[in-house]
């Protein structure tokens, strides 16, 4: 199974839910993790999730559900108190460092984070991940940044467009 | 050259140049370059020239002084008169031809180039270039298929090629090639994919090099008929590896425009070019970008305006005034434009920069460091002596200046125009004219300091009588007065700075000590001065930086971001993180001006 370690360590009440990815994969989590996502939280709190029941995620593979889950069971103790107003320096700084190491991942992979994240409606998330993208399109040309986002190439009246607009905007380009 | 690191050191040139020069070199073998036309494979004992050309525009003559390998030596100068009072541009220098003449644009009143033969006469001479292409900026020096002038200009999507007809004897150039909107595509994705040096080279260099080829290789009288132009690659890059970025087969699927959004508002505003090369990416993204909405939200986001850069009036090694341009997005990857040579910086302001020559009279030029382009105000001021200025936009008051930066402007000038009174002027970009010079306030001892002014609310603030008071004028009502500065300010280096709170606060370097005031109102509307803080920056600045610069301060962000000189280059201090950082590493500042704006392709952006 390739529920995360982390989430059987609490035994205590902790209640669990299942998520099951596009490829069939269960992932099991607590429902505080999960409910980082704003579109589970209202599954959840509905009552759906747990016992054999899963909540399917059709948009989601498995490799990028893992991802993702990574991402919530660090962020939700901190998301439980409310974000910052409890966090010791200590806390951001060590959640600050898991995030820089957390989106130094390949572009594939940020592409379909980024779209789950959004699906999923996880804020800090999208966030992270927009940020790494902005940062990474930031120094490059529009023709790099299409094929970064495999983009397909442009139409020559596109591309035509693109060149004009390039001359305009020389200042821009050296 | 190319195979060696050797530097040769040329012998001082005498006299100094002081006003604009520009350079080039020329391969001196005897009977031309045996290689090849290219010069490209030329012996490293090859006998060389440098060519300095430099116009003095009071005098009307124009020098050039030439570097011989084989002497080690300036010959003596070479100088012609010409009564069009211009200045050689720095940078133009074109190498043409195997009887070696060195091309430079003028910027005369009329269109014309500087040509220098090696071979036959050295002698300067003045060659009219077609007036039609005056206006046109994408224009470039390249040789000729028979060897002499040629001329390359871009203009929208077609490119013209012209050659000098030089059997005839006639000053005209000739033969014309066109290249059409179609073949243009082609020849950019080969600009992009090509490091290789060809003879062309047009617009931002960085664009790469092409080499272009004629149908027909026999001249083409005017008006000629258009050709095409075939282009050759010198070395075909490989088809795919351009794609290697690319993810795998499996089209992902479409991202929505709302996450587009979320990545776009995060390119930080520092960096305004990514902005725009973002907005170049496809049609959604150009419209996304250019839209009130984004614009709005992308100020929001990044609350207001930032430090963009500074701009640094400086000295450089030659002796020379420079205003520099330093981006603080990343200071040492500098372009051509971010330095203006013979200018110096007085105020920035609303995205506009006001810079004043230092070299052909008081001109006032409004500069956008960002995108380079300047403003000329069409006359000089109509104050005499000792001002100071201002720049703001011409809807203050009303406008948010979000978006203004390219709009109208308004240029205050005060200065001693007849004894005892400072007069005033106001130059409006929409009227192009200056109105006439109105006495304000009586001059102080010492008259206007020379420190950036700056705009609290709707008045202005100047720092007169060398810091001793300040003189603040109310742009609603008109009316000028006199405040003094705290007491034992007479002499330091004093910047007037917005508050906060809407009121006027003022920062003081005396020795290494930066403290800072604020003028507090009581309530039966006497003024006086409160010290905030005092610093001692040598605590702050790393000890191999010492000792701080008296002469000069600038400051940001209302008071947060300080920027000092040092022994060591341009240091920022951050007051409330308290972090020091290097800016820049230039010594010889005279004083720094920040540029805060925050710059959204919106308003001049028509989208794609």
């Amino acid at each position: 199974m390739a529920a995360p370690e982390s989430g059987d360590g609490n035994n205590g009440a902790a209640r669990m839910v299942t998520l099951i990815s596009s490829d069939n994969t269960r992932f099991e989590v607590e429902a505080a993790a999960a409910s980082l996502s704003q579109t589970l939280q209202l599954t959840i709190l509905d009552g759906g999730g747990g016992g054999g029941d899963g909540i399917p995620l059709p948009n989601v593979d498995s490799a990028t559900l893992s991802k993702v889950l990574e991402y919530c069971i660090k962020h939700a103790p901190a998301a439980a108190n409310g974000g910052a107003p409890n966090a010791t320096a200590v806390d951001r700084a060590e959640l600050e460092r898991f995030d820089n190491e957390f989106v130094n991942i390949d572009q594939s992979v940020l592409y379909s984070l980024i779209m789950a994240a959004h699906n999923l409606e996880i804020e800090g998330l999208q966030s992270l991940v927009a940020k790494k993208v902005a940062d990474m399109i930031k120094g490059k040309s529009p023709m790099e940044i299409r094929r970064t986002l495999g983009f397909p190439d442009p139409t020559p009246e596109e591309q035509a467009e693109m060149n004009a607009h390039m001359l305009e905007y020389g200042w821009a380009y050296e | 050259m190319v195979t060696g690191a050797e530097v040769l050191r040329l012998p001082t040139l005498v006299p100094h140049l002081t006003h604009g020069w520009s350079a080039g070199l020329l391969c001196a073998a005897p009977a031309g370059c045996k290689n090849d036309g290219d010069h490209a494979t030329t012996a490293d004992d090859c006998p060389f020239r440098v060519v300095v050309v430099s116009a003095d525009p009071v005098t009307g003559i124009t020098s050039a002084y030439v570097y011989s390998s084989e002497q080690h030596s300036w010959t003596a100068e070479i100088s012609m008169q010409h009564n069009y009072g211009f200045t050689v541009p720095v940078l133009c220098g074109a190498r043409i031809g195997n009887d070696g003449a060195l091309y430079f644009f003028t910027d005369g009143p009329e269109f014309c180039c500087l040509e220098y033969r090696m071979m036959s006469t050295q002698q300067l001479s003045l060659i009219s270039l077609p007036s039609e292409w005056e206006s046109n900026k994408w224009i470039a020096f390249m040789t000729a298929e028979n060897g002499g002038l040629g001329l390359a200009m871009l203009d929208g999507y077609d490119l013209y090629t012209l050659s000098r007809e030089t059997e005839t004897g006639e000053e005209a150039v000739g033969g014309q090639c066109g290249l059409s909107y179609s073949s243009y595509c082609a020849l950019c994705e080969l600009l992009h994919s090509s490091n290789e040096s060809g003879p062309l080279r047009w617009g931002p260099s960085t664009y790469g090099c092409f080499r272009p080829r004629h149908e027909s290789t026999k001249s083409i009288p005017l008006p000629p008929p258009r050709s095409r132009l075939h282009f050759t690659q010198r070395n075909p890059p490989p088809t795919s590896s351009g794609r290697s970025m690319a993810p795998p087969c499996r089209r992902p699927p479409e991202m929505p425009e709302e996450l587009v959004e979320e990545i776009l508002l995060r390119i930080p505003p520092i960096e305004p070019a990514a902005l725009v090369r973002a907005s170049l990416v496809c049609k959604s993204w150009g419209h996304l970008i250019s839209s009130p909405r984004f614009r709005h939200r992308y100020r929001s986001f990044h609350r207001g305006p930032s430090v963009m850069g500074l701009i640094c009036n400086l000295k450089d090694v030659n002796g020379e005034y420079v205003a520099r341009y330093v981006p603080a997005s990343c200071p040492s990857a500098r372009r051509h434009a971010d330095d203006l040579r013979g200018w110096r910086v007085l105020d920035a302001r609303h995205g506009r920069v006001l810079i004043r020559s230092l070299v052909h009279g008081a001109y006032l030029d409004v500069w956008d460091p960002v995108t380079g382009e300047r403003r000329v105000l069409t006359a000089t001021p109509p104050i005499k002596d000792g001002w100071n200025a201002a720049v703001i936009c011409a809807g203050h008051g009303t406008c948010d200046h979000r978006d203004c930066r390219g709009g109208p402007f308004l240029v205050f000038v005060f200065g001693a125009n007849d004894p005892d009174w400072i007069s005033l002027s106001v130059y409006s970009s929409e009227t192009a004219r200056w109105d006439r010079p109105r006495r304000v306030a009586e001059l102080p001892e010492h008259g206007m300091d020379v420190v950036p002014p700056c705009l609290v609310g709707n008045a202005l603030y100047f720092g007169i009588d060398l810091s001793r008071s300040i003189l603040r004028y109310d742009l609603a009502t008109r009316i000028a007065s006199v405040t003094d500065q705290p007491p034992g300010s007479f002499g330091c280096f004093t910047v007037p700075m917005g508050m906060k709170d809407g009121g006027l606060g003022l920062a003081r370097l005396k020795g290494s000590t930066l403290s800072l005031w604020s003028l507090y109102a009581y309530p039966d509307g006497d003024l006086s001065w409160v010290e905030i803080t005092a610093i001692e920056l040598n605590r702050h600045l790393p000890a191999g930086a010492l000792p701080v610069s008296s002469n000069f301060l600038g400051c940001a962000q209302g008071f947060v971001v300080f920027f000092v000189g040092t022994e060591d280059g341009l240091y920022s201090f951050d007051l409330k993180s308290g972090i020091v950082k290097k800016v820049c590493d230039d010594k010889g500042i005279l004083s720094v001006v920040p540029y805060i704006t925050l710059y959204t392709p919106g308003r001049h952006f028509h989208g794609l």
